[in-house]
């Protein structure tokens, strides 16, 4: 029995150390990086189009991925780089939140690999992106604004609906009211949807990015409190006093159900809102929308405005940067990636060598057989630079507090920006 | 202390602090770290991840000037008056209901009094807010039938206040009506009978015999319902996506929250953290000094 035992003993061993020699060997012979990527589901589901032509042209490197939602993945992303660890090695984020990963210092410097491709990304991606002359994401997709119409209830308002007679139509934000009191006396539509109560102030910001105003001005100073401002927001008040605006918070079911059911005339909103909309919000409603560019003020405003979009990092805490590098460029600066994902889920590319795909001037039907993304191609180069910066998130929230004590009744649009302005100037510490 | 008295405090002491030192071992790290940290962390500036900066007392002085932090305080105090008497009353009153033994079905009402309290706060707060949805919501269908015009229930300050109000009641009656029970139990049931022979009805028996005595466990009551109701913070994040319409319905503890996971200000965060906590302090001292001080 002994001499059996101590013979099992060293067969055991031997197993054993044959296990370890083999993996630690294979391992080293394949050189295999795993990489950790952080994203949502729609971005996977544009990666996936893409993810076997990666795994071929990098057979050395090893994707495993881990999809939370937006407001998830900022909690963890923060609390991993608070710790020290945890953290991916590549991350989605979106511009607005992006400038607060630069500043936490927890995006790595990609500078020397990005700076090549500075000129074939839209400009204005870059401004949240780059720190002090250094680059510490990649641009990926892009939120264009424009204005999606329905063309059935400005037919029934006695309007010819097509694009360019829409264009001319609504013209100037003037225009834009006169014709919603038409829209709401023959066809009882609202001509938009804004909230009162709890709106997320996206729609007033797009109005003041398409005049180059913003939170702050170039130089860090709070300006939301700006006459001008002012004016948009009580162009805005005409609405919610004279009932031509539907007020429902956005992504409820009462929101879903003013585009499904043609209760809205228009939505200003950017151009992943139409593939919210073909996709899942109305998908019957084929051949019934039409985009054209936004109304302005004046000749000096662009007929468009950024709302969203978003981009990929690579995480100081990443291991292999050169591994890293080589996916976010392979999904980000290669035209084939950006049109895949365009093709898929309207993915609008940031990468300008993508719009010289066939797809950007093809007819949709959903559309009513317009080319719809030429609209958007056109306008995102017309995009005025301005960054979200590190503080939107508070800047926001005290914007769409204040926004609702106006559409309430409670305060004047003047005396709402400027309590909006102090108390931004306060919490933010800029002048 | 020689060499030989310290062997002796092991030999004899060893044992016993070592099998209990799991739990301080624990204490230490999880509650009484974080404090001291916090406390350290209130008088620097700090985003999560850069160096922290000192900044003495500012975070302080910004704090009593805080409009939205004062406010927060207010909401809470409206709260408070809005649920915590009614939710308090009821629970005596449904307890002393459930004691009495004559009900069929006891168990069953304590039990379904009770499950309110375990279910899932978001998973509540989610569906009070569909509920409660102004155009969609079945509580306005509801009042349409008897002719009332849809609610803003979500939409305007005051009443956003009083949803928060009735969810935390419906949520908190099962749990206050359970310590109520055990404070019941307490009391001898001689008395009761004494006061029967004297011709006392039920009522009288209630607020003369059962309510002076349950005074200590009201008192215990009322004092986690403001404990509770200053640091409600899953109710309001899910009905009022954090603070409802112009911060209504924002609490210390969401405020807490937002400076330090949304705007990254840990080092206010800690202030706020450390003034709530004294606000507490005094307030359910003053509670202990109200309703304690007056022996049965």
């Amino acid at each position: 029995m002994k001499q059996f035992r101590a013979y099992l003993v060293c067969f055991v061993l031997l197993v054993v150390t044959f296990n370890i020699v083999l993996f630690t060997g294979f391992s080293f012979a394949q050189k295999k990086t795993t990489l950790t990527v952080w994203c949502w589901q729609y971005q996977k589901g544009c990666i996936d189009t893409v993810l076997q032509d990666f795994y071929k042209a990098n057979p050395g490197i090893e994707i495993q991925f881990r999809i939370l939602n937006p407001g998830d993945l900022y909690q963890n992303l923060l609390l991993a780089l608070s710790a020290g660890e945890g953290a991916p090695d590549i991350t989605a984020v979106e511009s607005s939140h992006l400038a607060r990963y630069v500043e936490m210092e927890g995006l790595a410097d990609i500078t020397d690999n990005a700076k090549r491709y500075y000129h074939m990304f839209n400009r204005y991606k870059w401004a949240d992106a780059t720190k002090d002359g250094k680059i510490y994401a990649m641009p990926w997709d892009s939120g264009p604004v424009a204005l999606y119409y329905r063309r059935d209830i400005f037919e029934k308002a006695g309007y010819k609906s097509d694009p360019d007679s829409i264009a001319k139509l609504l013209n100037t934000w003037e225009d834009y009211y006169k014709v919603a009191k038409v829209i709401k006396d023959k066809t009882g539509a609202y001509m938009f949807s804004h909230a009162k109560a709890n709106n997320d102030g996206r729609t007033f910001e797009m109005l003041l990015w398409q005049q180059r105003l913003w939170y702050f001005d170039k130089n860090g100073k709070v300006t939301i409190d700006h006459p001008l401002a002012v004016k948009t927001l009580e162009y805005l008040g005409r609405f919610w006093k004279e009932n031509l605006t539907e007020d429902t918070q956005p992504w409820t079911p009462g929101w879903y159900a003013g585009i499904k059911d043609g209760k809205v005339a228009t939505i200003i909103g950017a151009v992943w809102m139409g593939g919210f909309m073909y996709g899942w919000i109305a998908p019957d409603a084929v051949g019934k929308w039409g985009v054209v560019p936004l109304p302005v003020w004046r000749a000096t405003d662009v007929r468009t405005a950024n709302d969203g979009g978003s981009n990929l990092a690579i995480t100081v805490q990443c291991k292999d940067k050169e591994s890293a590098w080589k996916f976010i460029e392979f999904i980000t600066a290669r035209k084939e990636s950006q049109v895949a994902a365009w093709r898929k889920d309207d993915s609008f590319p940031s990468f300008e060598p993508a719009y010289s795909d066939p797809i950007a001037t093809e007819p949709s039907p959903y559309f009513g057989g317009q080319a719809y993304r030429k609209v958007f191609v056109d306008l995102v180069k017309q995009i005025p630079p301005i960054a979200y910066t590190k503080d939107y998130t508070e800047a926001n929230s005290i914007l769409t507090a204040e926004i609702a004590t106006y559409a309430t009744g409670k305060k004047t649009a003047s005396q709402a920006l400027k309590d909006a302005a102090t108390r931004i100037r306060q919490r933010t510490k800029r002048p | 202390m020689t060499q030989n008295s310290i062997n002796h405090f092991f030999k004899k002491y060893g044992a016993p602090y070592l099998f209990i030192s799991p739990f301080y071992i624990l204490f230490a790290v999880f509650m009484v770290y974080p404090v001291i940290n916090s406390l350290y962390l209130s008088f620097h500036q700090w985003n999560g991840s850069t160096e922290r900066i000192y900044v003495g007392w500012e975070n302080y002085i910004n704090l009593i000037h805080d409009g939205v932090f004062i406010q927060s305080l207010i909401n809470c105090v409206i709260i408070f008056f809005e649920y915590v008497p009614i939710m308090t009353f009821f629970a005596v009153v449904l307890a002393y209901i459930l004691n009495m033994g004559k009900l069929k079905l006891q168990s069953f009402f304590r039990t379904s009094i009770f499950i309110p309290y375990i279910t899932p706060v978001i998973a509540v707060g989610f569906v009070f807010s569909l509920l409660l949805d102004r155009d969609y919501g079945l509580v306005n269908l509801l009042l349409g039938y008897l002719g009332i015009k849809p609610v803003e229930w979500l939409l305007t300050p005051t009443l956003a206040r009083i949803a928060i109000s009735v969810l935390v009641t419906w949520r908190w009656l099962g749990y206050n009506m359970i310590i109520m029970l055990a404070g019941l139990q307490s009391i001898p049931l001689e008395l009761y009978d004494a006061a029967k022979v004297d011709g006392a009805s039920g009522t009288q028996s209630f607020f003369r015999i059962t309510l002076p005595l349950m005074r200590p466990i009201i008192l215990f009551a009322t004092v986690l319902s403001t404990i509770g109701t200053f640091s409600l913070f899953t109710e309001p994040l899910i009905l009022t996506q954090g603070g409802g319409p112009m911060y209504s319905t924002l609490t210390p503890v969401l405020y807490l929250y937002s400076n330090a996971f949304q705007y990254l200000k840990f080092g206010y965060s800690s202030s706020i953290a450390y003034v709530y906590f004294i606000i507490l302090f005094i307030l359910t001292r003053f509670e202990w000094r109200y309703f304690g001080s007056q022996a049965v």
